[in-house]
């Protein structure tokens, strides 16, 4: 491979990063690759926030990485809503801060179920970022709101794609 | 197998793994500049004089390539898109689509090769679609 890129986890009040996490699973506590069957969510609730970033660890000879794009592919049970940081329009940089399972204040929009058009991730806080040595994108944060009629819940995916220039 | 990568940046060294596709660029007086070289070197597009060029090529081992007759004044972009699909679940796909990109002017072109090797020029990345669905 060129540019070596993996996803990474934050979690915890002190910051917590796992590398290359294996999965995005929502659930009912701070942690990185979830069982949800173990930590379900109760009708009416939020998950907790989770903290992703693309994480450059080698650029393998590329010369930068850039256009970072997620969204989720599959349809959510009834009403319930996954929403995002990530937007392709307003975009605002978002900080670290311990997972909240109360309403998140920085996953605001709901995720898209196509390819956005251009980025919906910054990097240093702008959508026309570029990462030129080994490092991370802006934090991408995510929260499931579960809604209070949903019996069972469905299974949807995350795709996350970018832009490596050789 | 790998290449060596000097970055300019950094006068480090780094390691660059072969991709399955690689451009080379041939020159009016015939030399060429491939993206890996013949001494073991990495070479990234910006280092093409496009001011010389003759022939961009991308290049397979056993594929037939692609073949660019270079006209003077175009701007040339040669990116990788890479791609994860389905993150954490079993159908979890991981690619890349080699993307080459010239202009004329305010003409676009783009030349893709897709994961199963078939090559798709259009004007608008965006109008490619990997099934994610």
């Amino acid at each position: 491979m060129p540019a070596t890129v993996e996803i990474c986890e934050s979690n915890g009040a002190g910051e917590t990063i796992t590398h290359n996490i294996t999965n995005a699973n929502m659930g009912s506590v701070d942690s990185p690759n979830l069982n949800p069957v173990s930590y379900p969510i109760i009708a009416g609730q939020y998950s907790f926030e989770k903290y992703h970033r693309f994480h450059v660890t080698n650029m393998g000879g590329s010369a930068s990485v850039r256009n970072l794009k997620v969204w989720m592919t599959g349809t959510l049970s009834g009403s319930d809503v996954l929403r995002t940081s990530a937007t392709a329009t307003n975009y605002a940089q978002k900080t670290y801060g311990t997972p909240s399972s109360s309403a998140s204040s920085k996953a605001t929009y709901v995720i898209g179920t196509s390819e956005p058009s251009g980025a919906n991730v910054g990097i240093s806080g702008s959508l026309s970022g570029e990462i030129t040595a080994a490092g991370y994108s802006d934090y991408v944060v995510f929260q499931l709101f579960v809604h209070s009629s949903t019996t069972q819940g469905a299974t949807v995916t995350l795709n996350y794609q970018y832009d490596e220039i050789a | 197998m790998f290449w060596k990568y000097i970055r300019p940046e950094t006068g480090k060294a780094e390691k660059v793994e072969y991709t399955e596709w690689r451009w080379e660029a041939v020159y009016l007086d015939g030399t060429v500049l491939k993206q890996y070289d013949d001494s073991g070197f990495y070479h990234q597009v910006r280092e093409i004089d496009l001011s010389k060029l003759y022939m961009f090529k991308l290049v397979h081992d056993t594929m037939p390539g692609v073949q660019i007759l270079w006209k003077p004044g175009r701007k040339l972009t040669y990116f990788y898109r890479n791609y994860l699909f389905n993150f954490g679940t079993e159908d979890e796909t991981r690619g890349r689509i080699y993307c080459c990109e010239y202009q004329d002017g305010e003409d676009k072109v783009l030349i893709t090769i897709l994961p199963d090797n078939s090559v798709m020029i259009t004007e608008d990345i965006s109008q490619i679609k990997l099934v994610t669905e």
